[in-house]
């Protein structure tokens, strides 16, 4: 943007021309009142608080960009005047109580507007509305009395989120804000995202945490606040608004001491949303979401702004346990550090060093992530370490690795947005990464970019696609393959890149030969006519962004399809351009960076390999120690580690933040391996699953009580801050693992984890240039990152990571799944996470709120197969694998189809892995969770009422719309201009 | 070999201030304000204080102002706010007349037939009196004039707030 020069109440005021006016004044330190207007929402224009003179004209300032020759007045008196209506009209509908009102903590916007115009009376007496404040979703309230129809919401909700639960009618009498058209907010399509909370102007939508102890004055009986109220109004009749406004004044600025703001990074996914967390000491008064976040400006989900209670549950872990028996005792940190040292350094003597494992934490930070793999390789000496990325990103590094050279996403969330076309796979995003969908959701509605869906499961995003493929389950790479051939055979291969660009370009080609769209349509059941569809639209679009995940990853042979979904990229070009690339959709919020920062069986940071010598060399150079004393041989992952405690070769391990006992495979042989240790130490927030089986626990912290960093899908390292102290004697994993290491001859020193982070971009050149420096506050950066701070949200733009610089188209055959139905199994269960679920329910079950959402475990079950087998809503069944069997409601519902059932993984116990095997991808060994075949038995007992209760989001019906309609409110026979006065402010 | 402990319940940590951490904090922050030595020193010299306090308050000036001020209160409690309003008013807008009088554009004449001969004819004392009468009919003019909500007349706002 060049600069230009206005000219604002006589003042010549230059800036960067295109920017929209209420900014530019801004930043000049103007300050044009303005209410209804937000930088993410852009100008609903309903609030007629901003006008100002143009040309002898009334404009609304909002309405206005910044260019050069702009003339305007906001002193005019006819400007003042049609402010000062504006804001009357809305003060017609919102009754200021502010001194006693939860949200006068600094950034109400009405309040502030309003002391800012310090207008002497309002205009419009307030006048109460219809209708009862609506308390029925768990996390926040609506106060139509308090709502000025400002439909900053509704612009969120529609065209930001794109839930598109929201609307405003302005023909109703009086006009409010309803939910799906009229329903509560319970039984409504709302997801509790939030955005219509974080954007509200004043206390109209507000959290629960807010209420009622936001203020000083807050938390007084109605009984006394009414009464209260009633005596200032009457006091303003005749001593006038100001200094009564000055007392709300005085009481949001006295609230500041007592409120914390801290930044902090969300740990419910991969997307790596960022937000302030407001805090009263140990008190979340809310989570406000900033423009300035990097990946999620002000969008959040459930999870990210409502799911924080865990931090002080109660069922804490606060003190280090100690296996007494048949029971825990709590015992010092000394004494239980000095145990934990003791024991593994004797299994080492006793039983070499391999006989030990660690399984890192995908939710810790990237220091941790560090640290817990120093720990194994330097000071026991094993590579036997690996993160949860083994059950579910494996695959999908693997295929990137072979073809493109980097494991992590090729581009940006900003390069999702600008794609043509947007292809899912296997990934119902916008339940696991619900930030990331609306994004495509608002490509999609406002940019028309298109959208192909491929999953067994039709998910709100197969919804909403232009084309939906429903595949067999464990067929992906037959159609990914016969869309690769398909672009071949029809010319819309792009040949030049292919030329340029690309190794094996015939070698795979001729891989293709089998897969013939027959062939596609007879494996996947997809009709031949969709394929070409796909096809045609994979092959045409300017840019295409693929997003895949744990649909294709947790399969027997993931690996391969990941490869097979890369090769379609590179063979339509789609690689190394902005809107272009292969993208896994990362689960845990840490799960990239754990991999990154070295907790893999065969790689140090940086993806640096264990069994290149220069490599170790390196390493042992850093560390101060000599080669040999670092294993050259690649170690166990999870799978084998689990596998060797069952065979009493693996004797010891010691697991961080992670709930295998849950959420790996055949549940019933993992815990028959635990039982088998030796010894075995489990460093958590909760007493998990996985912490029943050890010998000690210790009491971490969560990441809001700590500092760090984190990798977010993207690449894109952010810093977070500690929002609280840790709560009781809990500790930051850096800090336990620093002090356990210094107990083990190894007296690291750390004292922040800002000396972690330049320890490892003094040795990883991937992270050369990281430090916290550049990513104080807001400010990020994607990896890899030059030693001068140069970082790289896009990929391959200047080749791939590979000896020369070429992609690897990679042939592939097709290989039947190593479990499907049979005779005796004849039906599969697809699984996955739900939009208000998280790691086996250990954080977002301690709250409330998120397990009212869904609180009962159960089996989707399609219609058809309902019908068929004489199923009834709520009606109990037993499913039985070959491994195990769980009993669940039945929830009927066309999500899926056919034979493939549905059963959330987070809820219940023992949870899904009683059911699935240890049939793995043997590329990776990640476990083949979503080949499982069950049978089904309908039980003999009273269903269960509602599997899904009422008001869960998933019984709404979406009420989509362009926004906010003030056109319709200016063509009410009502509704007059500013600055004339109003006969019916409180419905306008 | 450790089999696995199901039944473990973890001890509730303490979570928030207790009133003891409130009342710590309260006295670090009166300590760093202040506040604390403020009324550590007034509490010290309390008696002095006091003395003087109470010397000043019964000097029968002291004593005037508080017994009027106590009379003013009670006299206000019982007027209602439209009409005192009116009045203090109305006495504001007479004043200003009063000091905004100018006798030059009212002529320096007396005025004639009626009043006391000697007043009609006494050119100076007229002068004196004229911005009084001035006033006067001003500060009638403001009681004639209908108050629903005193900020509104002070703003020249109407309102139905």
């Amino acid at each position: 943007m060049s600069d230009c020069t206005i000219r604002f109440d006589g003042k010549p005021l230059t800036g960067k021309a295109g920017t929209p006016l209420i900014e530019f004044l801004a930043g000049h330190g103007i300050d044009l009142p303005h209410v209804c207007y937000h930088p993410a929402l852009g100008t609903p224009q309903t609030c007629d608080v901003c006008w100002v003179e143009l040309e002898g004209e009334l404009v609304r300032g909002c309405t206005l960009q910044a260019r050069d020759g702009l003339e305007l007045s906001s002193q005019a008196r006819r400007a003042g005047a049609a402010r000062e209506e504006g804001m009357d009209r809305l003060l017609a509908k919102h009754e200021l109580y502010c001194t006693v009102c939860e949200n006068n903590t600094g950034d109400c916007t009405l309040h502030n507007t309003v002391a800012a115009m310090d207008m002497p009376i309002q205009r419009y007496a307030f006048q109460r509305k219809p209708y009862e404040k609506d308390h029925s979703n768990p996390f926040y309230t609506y106060d139509p009395d308090q709502c000025i129809l400002c439909g900053r919401c509704v612009e969120a909700c529609q065209n930001v989120e794109v839930n598109e639960t929201l609307s405003i009618d302005f023909q109703m009498e009086p006009p409010r804000v309803l939910w799906d058209g009229g329903q509560t907010i319970a039984g409504s399509s709302c997801v509790s995202c939030g955005h219509c909370v974080t954007v509200c102007p004043c206390n109209a939508l507000m959290e629960k945490t807010m209420q009622p102890d936001a203020g000083p004055f807050t938390g007084m009986p109605q009984s006394l606040k009414r009464p209260l109220i009633d005596l200032a109004k009457a006091l303003e009749h005749t001593i006038g608004a100001p200094p009564i406004t000055a007392i709300s004044k005085m009481d949001m600025h006295w609230r500041q001491p007592e409120i914390k703001r801290t930044k902090t990074v969300c740990t419910y996914c991969g997307v790596g949303c960022s937000f302030e967390m407001w805090t009263r000491d140990r008190h979340i008064l809310k989570v406000q979401p900033v423009v300035e976040a990097p990946v999620n400006g002000i969008s959040t989900c459930v999870k990210g702004k409502f799911a924080w209670d865990f931090v002080n549950s109660e069922r804490r872990l606060t003190r280090p346990l100690i296996r007494d028996g048949s029971s825990f005792r709590e015992a010092s940190w000394d004494e239980a550090l000095d145990l934990v040292a003791r024991r593994l350094l004797a299994i080492r003597d006793a039983h070499g060093p391999d006989s030990i494992g660690f399984i890192g934490s995908s939710k810790a930070s990237n220091e941790e992530a560090y640290l817990t793999q120093k720990i194994a390789r330097l000071v026991i000496g094993t590579n036997n370490v690996d993160n949860s990325s083994r059950y579910c990103q494996n695959p999908a590094t693997k295929g990137l690795f072979r073809t493109v050279g980097y494991g992590g996403d090729a581009g940006s969330i900003k390069d999702i947005e600008k794609a043509e076309l947007v292809v899912i796979v296997g990934s119902n995003l916008s339940e696991n990464h619900p930030v990331i969908a609306s994004k495509v959701k608002a490509a999609q509605k406002l940019r028309g970019q298109k959208l192909i869906v491929v999953d067994p499961r039709r998910h709100e995003m197969a919804e909403r696609a232009n084309l939906y493929l429903r595949p067999n389950a464990s067929t992906d790479l037959v159609w990914a393959s016969a869309l690769s051939r398909y672009l071949f055979d029809h010319g819309l291969a792009d040949e030049t890149f292919l030329a340029s660009q690309v190794n094996g370009v015939e070698e795979y080609r001729q891989s293709l030969a089998p897969f013939t769209l027959e062939f596609a349509e007879q494996v996947t059941g997809i009709p031949r006519a969709q394929l070409v569809e796909a096809a045609e639209l994979i092959g045409r679009a300017g840019s295409v962004c693929l997003l895949w995940a744990m649909g294709i990853t947790q399969h027997s042979h993931g690996a391969d399809t990941s490869t097979a979904l890369s090769n379609l990229l590179l063979v339509s070009g789609n690689y190394g351009r902005p809107g272009t690339g292969g993208y896994p959709m990362r689960g845990h919020n840490n799960v990239q960076g754990a991999s990154d920062f070295g907790c893999l069986k065969n790689m140090y940071p940086g993806y640096e390999k264990v069994t290149d010598e220069a490599v170790r060399a390196k390493w042992a150079r850093a560390w101060g120690v000599p080669p040999q004393q670092l294993s050259g041989e690649v170690g166990s992952d999870n799978f084998l580690m689990v596998q060797q405690a069952d065979a009493r070769k693996v004797r010891a391990m010691y697991i961080i933040g992670e709930e295998t006992a849950f959420s790996d495979s055949d549940s019933h042989n993992v815990h028959q391996a635990f039982e088998k240790l030796d010894f075995m130490v489990v460093q958590d927030v909760f007493l998990s699953r996985t912490a029943e089986f050890a010998d000690v626990v210790l009491p971490a912290c969560p990441s809001v009580e700590k500092e760090g960093t984190f990798t977010n899908t993207e690449r894109r390292i952010q810093r977070f801050y500690p929002v609280l102290e840790p709560l009781g004697d809990s500790r930051p994993d850096w800090r336990i693992l620093t002090d356990l290491a210094a107990r083990m001859g190894h007296p690291w020193g750390y004292t922040h984890p800002r000396q972690i982070m330049g320890e490892v971009a003094g040795i990883a050149e991937l992270f050369a240039g990281v430090s916290y420096a550049r990513l104080e506050g807001w400010k990020s950066l994607c990896w890899p990152v030059a030693a001068d701070g140069q970082d790289t949200p896009l990929l391959y733009t200047d080749g791939f990571h590979t000896d020369d610089g070429k992609a690897v188209l990679y042939p592939l055959e097709w290989k039947a799944p190593a479990e499907g139905p049979d005779d005796t199994f004849d039906l599969m269960v697809d699984n996955g996470r739900m939009l208000e679920h998280f790691q086996g329910d250990n954080q977002t079950g301690q709250g409330l709120g998120m397990s009212a959402l869904s609180p009962h475990w159960f089996v989707e079950v399609s219609p058809e197969l309902a019908a068929e087998r004489g199923i009834g809503q709520g009606c109990w069944v037993r499913l039985t694998s070959r491994r195990g069997a769980v009993e669940l409601p039945a929830l009927i519902t066309g999500r899926v189809a056919g034979k493939t059932l549905f059963v959330p993984i987070h809820q219940g116990k023992p949870g899904l892995n009683l059911l699935t095997g240890e049939h793995h991808d043997p590329d990776v060994n990640t476990p083949a969770y979503k080949e499982t075949a069950v049978r089904l038995e309908v039980l003999q007992r009273a269903p269960l009422e509602a599997p899904l209760p009422p008001g869960n989001f998933r019984h709404g019906q979406r009420t989509p719309n362009a926004g906010v309609p003030v056109e319709v409110k200016w063509m009410r026979d009502d509704y007059v201009e500013p600055p004339a006065h109003e006969q019916h402010p409180e419905s306008l | 070999m450790a089999e696995r402990i199901e039944n473990y319940r973890v001890r509730p940590p303490k979570i928030g201030a207790t009133a003891e951490d409130e009342l710590n904090q309260l006295l670090q922050t009166l300590h760093e304000r202040g506040i604390l030595r403020f009324a550590n020193d007034l509490a010290g010299s309390q008696a002095e204080v006091m003395k003087v306090l109470v010397g000043g308050l019964s000097k029968p000036g002291t004593l005037n102002a508080i017994q009027n001020l106590s009379i003013l209160g009670m006299a206000l409690s019982r007027i209602p706010p439209e009409q005192f309003y009116k009045v203090a008013f109305a006495l504001r807008d007479g004043f200003a007349s009063v000091a905004g009088y100018q006798p030059e554009a009212h002529g320096k004449e007396a005025p004639g037939v009626s009043g006391a001969y000697r007043l009609l004819h006494d050119d100076d004392l007229w002068r004196a009196i004229a911005p009084l009468l001035a006033g006067l009919k001003t500060f009638a003019e403001g009681l004639e004039r209908e108050v629903d909500k005193p900020i509104s007349a002070f703003s020249g706002k109407s309102s139905d707030f």
